[in-house]
């Protein structure tokens, strides 16, 4: 089943200059992005800065407003949604950051933080009903009562993370967006961090739209990648399809770019790379935007933008070079 | 006698950080030694002292450090005896330093040209304005920047973070130092253009015969980049050797799990192990092995000695009392 449809999400970001804040040109983040999120998956958006993964990920969370485009959530068109049904979408979809300590409020108890979403959306609890629940989440987020009353400046990175994944779970959302959250972490951590949340997702039987550019962390968590480059999907496949059958240019480039703590494979990796860096979003090549870098680039590639078509069932592909005629 | 110095030899250091909370001994007892054209990784998790060493070897500790014990040798002479003026003659020429954040390291109110002149005029005594702006553009076509008369003209803010970190080496390595202190350069870069660093620094290594320390968290990067690699935890070695060895033969428990810990895009792993427990606090350390809370093999003496670094193979030291002192 189908939780979370995006259909053709195109945001762009106006420029403006002088005192009258004429429009100069448009900053195109994300430009014509579709996916869909099936209930109780992972689905990962991986690209490099500047791709457009986190925007995306904005427009969902109603953080920002697309340009144009639709985001169904089950069924609904959120962008068209009133009243009550954003507080239902809000309770159904929540969000954990890279960076706990900017997430968290630093002049708020643990407890309160894990407790301000149900004092929000669940009314009919009473103080001592919603104390008992805080209890049993934090509980859930591997974290012991003791902590609940300290701040986050008194918590490690890990646990601090943990309050924000506890905040997110409190009111047994449906969604939850991961922006890069392990990123700010240290290694022996982000291991814990990761295997809560499968975890979780199992128990609560959760949908993650997680954004990430750590493929590893990609590979080990999620069901489903897309890669964007440049505000464009250019390949969405099942993880373990995509990890080793990568058809893109992109991203086989990508995947032979991850070092990896092991001597014998990095020495044995054949490295594809790319040269220079993506260019702006403001300006993006025309045809297919890695033509300026692709070392198989056509001449069908300078001057017509390649559609994201099934090359195979499930593995989806905007390259001109797997265009069957 | 030695007939030809290391460029850079750390003996026994040991520095601590006086705090209001109380002494942090960052780093204790440290040792390894850098050859011409080699480079070694110092790895560690945040907090394991491994920036305070690369900072120790500039000459940059921040006031409230103060150096127990210890030598730091730059090609033969001690940089912890020498005063402000004499360091001064050693930074660039001697060593150079980069960090993570390129954009922190360059003065947002000049240009890239105007730095590098003003570092090259400084430390290598050219007035002349023409061999000045020669050797500038020189130094950009070396770390491969594509128009470097461009680059030459921006002011940091105009460049992207991948040709910022290459203007950082270009500035570092301008002086022709021998050592190149690496502090994180790839963390805030994406992996194509870590990728390109990675090569670029390999590259001056080889050409130049740089010496090289790279820190670093990721065992990846380390992987790629070192031909040695130093695990630290807590401010102390656990571990020391050739790359292949202690990635592939890890002997210390925690290099073992640190391993183990880090998600491959190469292998599906089935789930991921993790060290249970947090680093020690720095100001009160267990009176024996610094991972030994944290450890599950630690036997009763871990508990109450520290263990010595012991060479178990040839060039690989590993300190746990799981491999006795054979002498």
């Amino acid at each position: 089943m189908t939780l979370l449809e995006v259909v053709d999400l195109v945001k762009y970001f106006p420029i403006r200059k002088g005192i009258f804040g004429r429009i100069v040109g448009y900053v195109k983040a994300v430009d014509g992005v579709s996916f869909k999120v099936g209930e109780n998956e992972t689905f990962a958006l991986v690209g490099e800065s500047g791709s457009g993964k986190t925007t995306t990920a904005k427009c969902i969370l109603g953080l920002f407003k697309p340009t144009s485009g639709k985001i169904l959530f089950m069924g609904k068109n959120i962008l068209e949604l009133k009243g009550e049904d954003v507080k239902w979408y809000r309770k159904h979809v929540q969000a954990v950051f890279q960076n706990p300590f900017l997430s968290l409020n630093p002049r708020m108890k643990v407890e309160d933080i894990v407790a301000e979403p149900l004092k929000v959306h669940r009314k009919d609890l009473s103080k001592e009903e919603i104390r008992e629940m805080v209890y049993e989440i934090l509980d859930k987020v591997g974290l012991t009562r003791a902590l609940a009353k300290r701040y986050p400046y008194d918590l490690s990175g890990g646990q601090a993370q943990r309050v924000a994944i506890a905040r997110a779970i409190a009111l047994k959302p449906k969604l939850i967006v991961l922006d890069e959250p392990t990123s700010a972490l240290d290694v022996s951590v982000q291991a814990q961090i990761l295997n809560l949340l499968i975890d979780l997702k199992e128990e609560l039987k959760l949908s993650y739209l997680m954004i990430s550019h750590d493929l590893s962390v990609v590979r080990y968590i999620s069901d489903w990648v897309a890669v964007m480059y440049l505000g464009k999907i250019v390949e969405l496949a099942r993880t373990e399809e995509l990890f080793e059958k990568p058809l893109h240019p992109y991203t086989q480039a990508l995947l032979s770019a991850v070092p990896e703590p092991d001597p014998k494979i990095m020495k044995s990796k054949k490295r594809i790379v790319l040269p220079g860096e993506p260019p702006s979003a403001i300006n993006p090549p025309p045809g297919c935007r890695l033509h300026p870098r692709c070392p198989y680039v056509m001449d069908t590639c300078r001057k017509k933008e390649p559609p994201l078509v099934e090359y195979e069932k499930d593995h989806w592909v905007a390259c001109w070079l797997y265009h069957k005629r | 006698m030695m007939s030809v110095t290391k460029p850079l030899v750390v003996e026994n250091l040991t520095i601590h950080y006086y705090t209001l909370e109380g002494i942090v001994k960052a780093v204790r007892n440290v040792s390894f030694s850098v050859e011409r054209g080699e480079s070694v990784c110092l790895v560690g998790e945040s907090g394991s002292g491994k920036s305070t060493i690369g900072l120790a070897i500039v000459g940059a500790l921040p006031a409230n450090a103060r150096i127990i014990s210890g030598k730091i040798l730059v090609s033969g002479v001690n940089v912890l005896e020498l005063d402000q003026k004499e360091l001064e003659k050693i930074r660039g020429k001697e060593v150079s330093i980069i960090f993570q954040d390129p954009a922190a390291s360059f003065n947002p109110l000049f240009t890239i040209g105007q730095i590098l002149s003003d570092v090259i005029k400084h430390k290598l005594g050219i007035d002349d304005k023409e061999k000045l702006k020669k050797k500038a553009l020189e130094a950009l076509r070396i770390v491969g920047l594509p128009d470097p008369e461009r680059v030459y003209n921006s002011y940091p803010h105009e460049l992207s973070g991948g040709m910022l970190q290459r203007a950082a080496i270009a500035v570092a390595v301008s002086t022709n130092p021998k050592i190149l202190v690496a502090d994180e350069p790839t963390t805030m870069l994406d992996v194509t253009l870590q990728a390109q660093i990675l090569d670029l620094l390999q590259d001056l290594r080889k050409k130049l015969g740089l010496a090289l320390v790279f820190i670093t968290h990721n065992l990846g990067v380390a992987a790629t980049i070192c031909d040695r690699i130093l695990v630290i935890y807590a401010g102390s070695t656990v571990e020391f050797g050739p790359v292949d060895e202690v990635l592939l033969n890890p002997l210390h428990p925690y290099t073992r799990k640190l391993i183990e810990c880090v998600p491959r895009s190469s292998v599906r792993v089935g789930r991921l192990k993790y060290i249970p427990g947090s680093l020690p606090d720095l100001r009160k350390l267990p009176p024996g092995c610094v991972f030994e809370p944290r450890c599950e093999e630690a036997l009763e003496i871990c508990k109450m000695k520290p263990p010595e670094l012991v060479e178990v193979k040839p060039g690989h030291f590993v300190a746990c009392h799981k491999y006795p002192n054979k002498r």
